[in-house]
């Protein structure tokens, strides 16, 4: 059975606030954006006066003006994790990776992650963008226990603000940047006991959210966000049927999109505002970070036999749940 | 390292299939842009033909203007890698004589992708009309021997009945072309596999071992708005240094045997024979991409593979030996099964 025995995260300094995107006259307001998508803040890697003075027209310039790299994020990550989890870099046996914003493509993310940790393993990337905890949970325990080394670090990291066109009034409110690692162990026990992963997709819908290479992220906003609540409401409700959950002791974790979209799911499954975990409304959607990233930020606050129920989707269409239990 | 263990059923290849980009870039083509031609590369090898790499890139466009603006060549670009891995994907469900629809899982690998979300394994599933999870495991040259190693590793009912793994690359749409020797090795192709652990097939994985040192040396860098660069020289050292390694430690897989044919990616035929011939491996029986046609990364496993796809023999082995981009290195025992 697969632990958790630490998680790191890392969040840029630079902060985007609803009245900065209102003063962008892009035709949208502060009142707007809370009403519609609960975000107050939403932290970014690009300079505010680079993204007032330009709105990101040339994305190619975002990767030199930037004051972090995903591979920085989660280089800062994935050392908290390790701090966390008491273990040194030269524990560690494998490297998976998770990045849909890369500045380049060989080597790999995890590769690069790696190199500036000085870890010796292999290290390749397992990639879906969004569901990627899911993803990376679900593949590990895949794999007969004895083929895995002790230590597996996982990592996803994203700097979307850095794909967004600032022209655009939706976009723009959505995007934070983030990083989070986490250290799984099939035979080492940790914090977080593994209960259940799974992971599935839809590629038939896979046009509905796209980040060209060369052009900005771009996506089937209603066609998404219908997809959203409906999916993670199925998935909540598939892990109710199978496990002892209850939402007065247990703690819910979703795909960090937008925190009205969250509301939504949390009143149909009448999840305790007290119980719903979360960090979309101060630092942004960060893509396949912001699940494991408000988990890590919560490390201290889990208690033992609580169960943390975890439901996140997005590209692909693509989606996936994992089931933890707190250990003492 | 990730452990090496004894799989209680081993992975099965049930279908291979191959694509290359359709553009064929020859030696004199490259020498009359002022690239200098590897003199090793140039020497075909036995039973090899010409060399030549391909292109997903039509010629008077890389003539004209060498591929200076990185975001125009996605523009011209003819196919792209979603397009190879469809049309290799293709080939393999043929050869392995099944219908689309029984696939149950799709993975990918994929160098230079033209959209960097979704994954190319959920695009290529779009394309091939499957709705089924997918999703991309990449580490550069070494993928489809790392993915035959994951999945080898996997629990049995973990693994879907049929799994479709695919490596597509074009490297070609990030090379400088006034300027070697990035234009002179790299090539654009895909390859795929049908694999299974509850279906017999044609090849059995007997073995598997993949590792990688990411602290170690660095030979190349890919950049999404930055022309691809290699240090060859170190690289290919490096290369014949860990498929040596590979070998030695794996020599009593091959050692004394017969029906014993090497996959590696020695970058020069001379080289790749002197390595191979110090495992009593022949040389006319040393397969590598790099000197056939030179590299499409992380596919030239499964290219070189399916190339060969309706030779093999029951008794026939493979010993593959891989290293190469992305720190990553491993050794494969494929057995041919009776058909």
């Amino acid at each position: 059975m697969l632990s958790i025995l630490g998680m790191g995260h890392c969040h840029p300094d630079g902060i985007i606030d609803n009245q900065f995107l209102e003063d962008l006259d892009v035709g949208t307001t502060a009142a707007w954006i809370r009403e519609k998508i609960g975000i107050e803040t939403r932290r970014t890697t690009l300079p505010l006066d680079y993204i007032r003075d330009t709105r990101n027209q040339d994305y190619r310039q975002a990767l030199t003006v930037a004051t972090m790299t995903p591979t920085d994020m989660g280089v800062k990550a994935s050392e908290m994790a390790l701090e966390r989890a008491g273990l040194k870099t030269e524990n560690i046996g494998l490297v998976i990776a998770n990045c849909c914003t890369p500045s380049q493509t060989a080597p790999a993310e995890s590769q690069r992650i790696a190199k500036r940790l000085n870890i010796s393993a292999p290290a390749y990337d397992v990639f879906t963008a969004c569901p990627v905890f899911a993803l990376h949970m679900h593949y590990l325990n895949n794999f007969k226990e004895e083929a895995l080394p002790d230590y597996v670090l996982c990592i996803s990291t994203a700097a979307l603000t850095q794909k967004v066109n600032y022209n655009d009034r939706s976009d723009g409110a959505i995007w934070g940047d983030g990083a989070a690692a986490w250290i799984v162990s099939p035979r080492k026990k940790g914090k977080l006991e593994v209960q259940y992963t799974s992971f599935a997709a839809d590629p038939l819908r896979s046009d509905a959210v796209v980040v060209d290479t060369y052009g900005f992220f771009r996506q089937d906003g209603r066609a998404v966000r219908d997809f959203s609540v409906r999916q993670t409401v199925r998935l909540i409700k598939a892990l109710e049927s199978n496990f002892d959950i209850d939402w007065s002791r247990d703690v819910f974790i979703g795909h960090q999109a937008n925190a009205t979209m969250l509301s939504q799911i949390t009143n149909n499954r009448k999840i305790p505002d007290s119980n719903h975990w979360y960090n979309v409304d101060t630092i942004g959607n960060q893509a396949g970070a912001g699940a494991p990233a408000t988990l890590s930020m919560h490390w201290d606050d889990i208690k033992p036999e609580q169960k943390v129920a975890v439901a996140v989707l997005g590209a692909g269409l693509s989606w996936g749940s994992v089931l933890l239990e707190g250990r003492s | 390292m990730l452990r090496q263990i004894k799989s209680d059923k081993a992975l099965q290849i049930l279908g291979a299939g191959h694509c290359f980009a359709p553009v064929e870039i020859s030696n004199d083509f490259l020498k009359n842009l002022g690239i200098r031609i590897n003199e090793g590369a140039d020497s075909s090898i036995a039973g090899e033909g010409a060399v030549s790499r391909f292109s997903c890139l039509p010629l008077d466009y890389i003539e004209k203007t060498l591929n200076k603006d990185l975001e125009q060549s996605r523009r011209v670009a003819l196919v792209d890698p979603g397009e190879m891995g469809v049309k290799a994907a293709v080939k393999a469900i043929e050869a392995a004589g099944i219908d689309k629809e029984q696939i149950g899982l799709v993975i990918c690998d994929v160098t230079l992708p033209f959209q960097t979300t979704p994954s190319e394994a959920q695009r290529i599933a779009k394309l091939l009309d499957l709705k089924v999870p997918a999703y991309d495991i990449t580490s550069i040259s070494s993928s489809l021997l790392m993915q035959l190693h994951t999945l080898n590793n996997w629990r049995a009912e973990s693994l879907e009945e049929y799994v479709l793994m695919i490596s597509t690359n074009a490297p070609t749409i990030g090379v400088d072309y006034s300027r070697g020797p990035e234009g002179d090795y790299l090539s654009d192709g895909a390859a795929a596999f049908v694999v299974s652990k509850s279906k017999p097939g044609k090849l059995s994985v007997l073995k598997s071992f993949f590792a990688g040192d990411s602290a170690g040396e660095e030979f190349a860098s890919f950049g999404l708005f930055d022309h691809v660069k290699m240090d060859c020289g170190r690289l290919f050292d490096y290369i014949a240094r860990v498929t040596r390694h590979l070998l030695q430690s794996n020599k009593g897989v091959f050692e004394e045997k017969d029906n014993f044919v090497a996959i590696g990616t020695l970058p020069e035929s001379s080289r790749s024979f002197r390595v191979f011939n110090e495992f009593n491996l022949k040389s006319q029986e040393s397969w590598s991409r790099f000197c056939s046609g030179h590299t499409c990364l992380g596919a030239d496993l499964g290219i070189l593979i399916s190339q060969r796809w309706n030779d093999f023999k029951c008794g026939d082995n493979i010993a593959v030996a891989l290293a190469g981009f992305g720190y990553g290195n491993g050794f494969l025992h494929l057995a041919a099964n009776k058909s």
